[in-house]
């Protein structure tokens, strides 16, 4: 079985200088069976010239061990031949025995100076294509911010450059090995077993390329053999693979898996070269993605915590400030020293009265968004009419409108919602508009049908939001900076009207121009019929 | 005459609940605010005290500090929620003499209130200034506690004579540090920690339970007073 596997190994090469052998056979005999019988008119020198040219050129297509073989038939057939006596391999002429000495010597000489251009060539070939393989690998793993991607780029990377079945990265030690990434054939993604454990082991020991059967890449060692337990078939064992040590100065960060056979030819004979470029390429690559990632995770922490001070500072100025006047006010009724009148009392404990309810939204605000984030609100959505929806949010919101127009524009429309989640979305709008907008102005609520859609929308007289502002209202604490300073609020009320609406099915945006705010709800359409309320 | 004090707060209700507080006990109050509002009203009013909230709308409390301390020594009290610290100490810096921590009973705010007015009123260049047993005699550089002579060193001593000399204001650390040592030493609080340890050491003085230096937790100190 290993001598039919090494046969396999060595025909491709057999094949090739077999038919530069079978090549270099016929061309003489045409050559000399078209200038044998014209001999005396063309000359010895001529036809010694002509042969020299087809040895030339046999050196130039299969290379110095072939051009040798040419040679040494040429000259054969041009003494056979060509020199006297004829048909023969003896000579008679004395000076012809320089000539034959000279063209064997010319022949060899020009042929293997050919083959080393030829030679050249092909470095330069494999030179400028390895270059390219390896700026396009450059280009893709450049911006990779998870390690996890640019691995999966290496893979993909080799595979293009080598024509590769498949390529995986590996690491681990022993028994436990993890595939972190892979490109190609699905079966580039299988764990390692026993055999590809060893050879990844010793390329990680060696720091070089091991391989484990054949690869179609060629090694300056004997292919290293490892015969497989059970019964393989031979072609599964000539699928064999390359193993790459990728490391970072002393650190290992992997093993490079590249199957077998590559398809590609230009970087047959010098691999190595190549795959180690690749392995600190990739290596580099790793690297970046994880400092990139690290930073990434610096940066998220840091913002949490800009998040945490923002809440904590948010919060003590929401709950405080209520109790500020509430504590002042009740300390003062205490104060035995003082015969408070009855309208000092009276607005003592008005003050007591608002702050106490004040202190109750911040807190119930506080609430609604840790259940809503916390996912413990089952929303109940059912057919619910957008009018009534829209007069009862009015009606609750009528002591913080009042003095301003609160307008209704809505036909009975049957929108899908939980209604009591909705109410308290739309009540928080109205609130939000009453705030933020021109003191007085008028507040507009409408409900329009569009397309199987509702949209429910609050709209006020006002100095409108800031462009830069208004992607972010719907934040938790966010306010813009402008508004931070004239109104107090939590910062939480249209977070929670997202919340509540998403929650009811729906999507919430803002609308802003000069002159108008409007926010924007939109939900589905009840299927069915609702039920009377 | 009674006392003139202004209130600067955004908060409506808070402000009415303090001015009805002070009222009540003999004050003349006016009410600001913002800040724009404020400055006019010093202006105009004329305060012997200013309660000043930290965060108004239009500037911060920082901000009406140092304006005011271009003119004026008026004492400022600062109204302050937990959280407000960075601009809590920036404005001790910029002058005020100290704060009060949202919410506030109206005794605490009174009692505060009274120990401003006093010092204020008081000189700043008394050449024997006595305190709760201390006595510190500026012309011959003299310090008794109790009757009983106590040995400063030349620094010890100046360090007493700056907090003595401002008598219940809260000092931040830069601000003793550039008064005593100078300002190349503005933040070297580790040697102000030392000195006011030897301090309070020769003066019988207890950090837990002080008699004279009292520790205000991540601002300065203040030197106290019992109120009699």
């Amino acid at each position: 079985m290993l001598a039919a596997y090494n046969g396999a190994v060595t025909s491709a090469r057999l094949r090739t200088h077999g038919t530069g052998v079978i090549a270099t056979v016929a061309a003489t005999a045409l050559l000399t069976s078209v200038l044998a019988p014209v001999q005396h008119r063309v000359g010895l020198l001529n036809e010694g010239l002509l042969l020299l040219l087809l040895t030339l050129a046999i050196s130039a297509v299969w290379g110095w061990q072939v051009g040798l073989f040419a040679a040494v038939v040429t000259n054969l057939a041009l003494n056979f031949f060509f020199v006297a006596p004829l048909h023969r391999l003896t000579v008679q002429d004395a000076s012809n025995v320089v000539a034959l000495v000279v063209f064997l010597i010319v022949s060899v000489i020009g042929g293997s100076l050919l083959s080393s251009a030829r030679a050249a060539a092909a470095e330069a070939h494999r030179s400028a294509a390895e270059t390219t393989v390896l700026l396009d690998l450059a280009r893709a793993m450049v911006g990779q911010r998870e390690p996890h991607d640019a691995l999966a780029s290496l893979c993909r990377e080799v595979v293009r450059a080598l024509n590769a079945p498949g390529a995986a990265v590996l690491s681990g030690a022993g028994t436990q090995w993890h595939v972190h990434a892979s490109a190609g054939a699905p079966d580039a993604a299988r764990a390692p077993d026993s055999n590809e454990r060893a050879i990844a082991e010793q390329a990680l020991g060696s720091r070089a390329v091991a391989r484990l059967g054949h690869t179609g890449l060629s090694t300056t060692r004997r292919p290293r053999i490892v015969r497989p337990a059970g019964t393989q078939r031979i072609d599964e064992l000539a699928a064999g693979a390359a193993f790459v040590p990728l490391r970072i100065g002393d650190r290992t960060l992997g093993v490079l898996r590249v199957d077998g056979p590559i398809g590609e030819s230009a970087f047959r004979d010098r691999p190595d070269r190549l795959l180690a470029a690749f392995a600190s390429e990739a290596a580099q690559g790793v690297q970046r993605a994880e400092l990139a990632q690290a930073a990434a995770h610096a940066e998220a922490l840091m913002q949490a915590d800009e998040m945490k001070t923002a809440l904590m500072t948010s919060i003590s100025h929401d709950l405080k400030t209520p109790l500020a006047g509430i504590k002042t006010s009740v300390s003062s009724l205490l104060d035995g020293a003082v015969n408070w009148s009855e309208n000092d009392r009276r607005a003592f404990l008005e003050t007591i009265d608002s702050q106490a309810d004040r202190l109750n939204r911040v807190i119930s605000d506080i609430l609604d968004l840790n259940r809503i984030e916390s996912g413990v609100i089952t929303p109940n959505r059912q057919p619910v009419d957008a009018h009534s929806l829209l007069v009862e949010a009015r009606a609750r919101t009528a002591l913080v409108t009042s003095g301003r127009e609160v307008t209704v524009e809505a036909e009975p429309f049957p929108l899908l919602a939980d209604e009591s989640l909705m109410l308290q979305a739309l009540v928080n709008l109205v609130e939000n508009a009453a705030k933020y907008s021109t003191p007085g102005g008028a507040i507009h609520l409408r409900a329009e049908r569009d397309d199987g859609k509702i949209r429910l929308s609050v709209e006020d007289e006002g100095p409108g939001i800031a462009a830069e502002d208004l992607p972010h209202v719907f934040d938790r604490f966010y306010r813009a900076a402008e508004q931070s300073r004239r109104v107090k609020g939590s910062g939480l009320g249209l977070a929670i009207v997202k919340g509540f609406v998403a929650l009811s099915g729906g999507s919430v945006h803002v609308e802003s121009e000069t002159g108008a705010t409007r926010f924007v709800i939109t939900l589905l359409v009840a299927a069915h019929t609702m039920t009377p309320a | 005459m009674s006392a003139r004090v202004l209130v600067v707060d955004d908060e409506p209700q808070l402000r009415r609940a303090v001015r009805r507080a002070l009222e009540g006990h003999g004050y003349s109050v006016r009410e600001a605010e913002d800040g724009t509002s404020a400055l006019s009203e010093i202006a105009a009013f004329r305060p012997d005290l200013i309660l000043l909230d930290l965060m108004l709308p239009d500037m911060s409390g920082v901000d009406v500090c140092r304006e005011l301390r271009r003119t004026r020594e008026t004492p400022v009290i600062l109204l302050s929620v937990i959280g407000d610290e960075p601009s809590k100490v920036a404005a001790l810096d910029e002058g005020a003499d100290d704060y009060l921590t949202k919410p506030f009973g109206s005794q605490e705010l009174l009692a505060r209130i009274r120990v401003a007015l006093r010092h204020a009123a008081r000189s700043r260049n008394e050449a024997v200034i006595s305190a709760g047993g201390l006595t510190l005699d500026l012309a011959r550089r003299t310090v008794y506690v109790d009757g009983r002579e106590v040995h400063l060193t030349p620094t010890e001593y100046s360090l007493l004579k700056y907090l003595a000399q401002n008598t219940g204001r809260v000092l931040t650390h830069p601000m003793i540090l550039r008064a005593v040592w100078g300002e190349e030493y503005a933040h070297d609080t580790q040697t102000l920690r030392t000195y006011i340890n030897q301090l309070r050491a020769k003066l019988g003085d207890d950090a837990a339970a002080p008699r004279f230096i009292r520790t205000e937790p991540g601002v300065g100190y203040r030197f106290v007073e019992s109120e009699s």
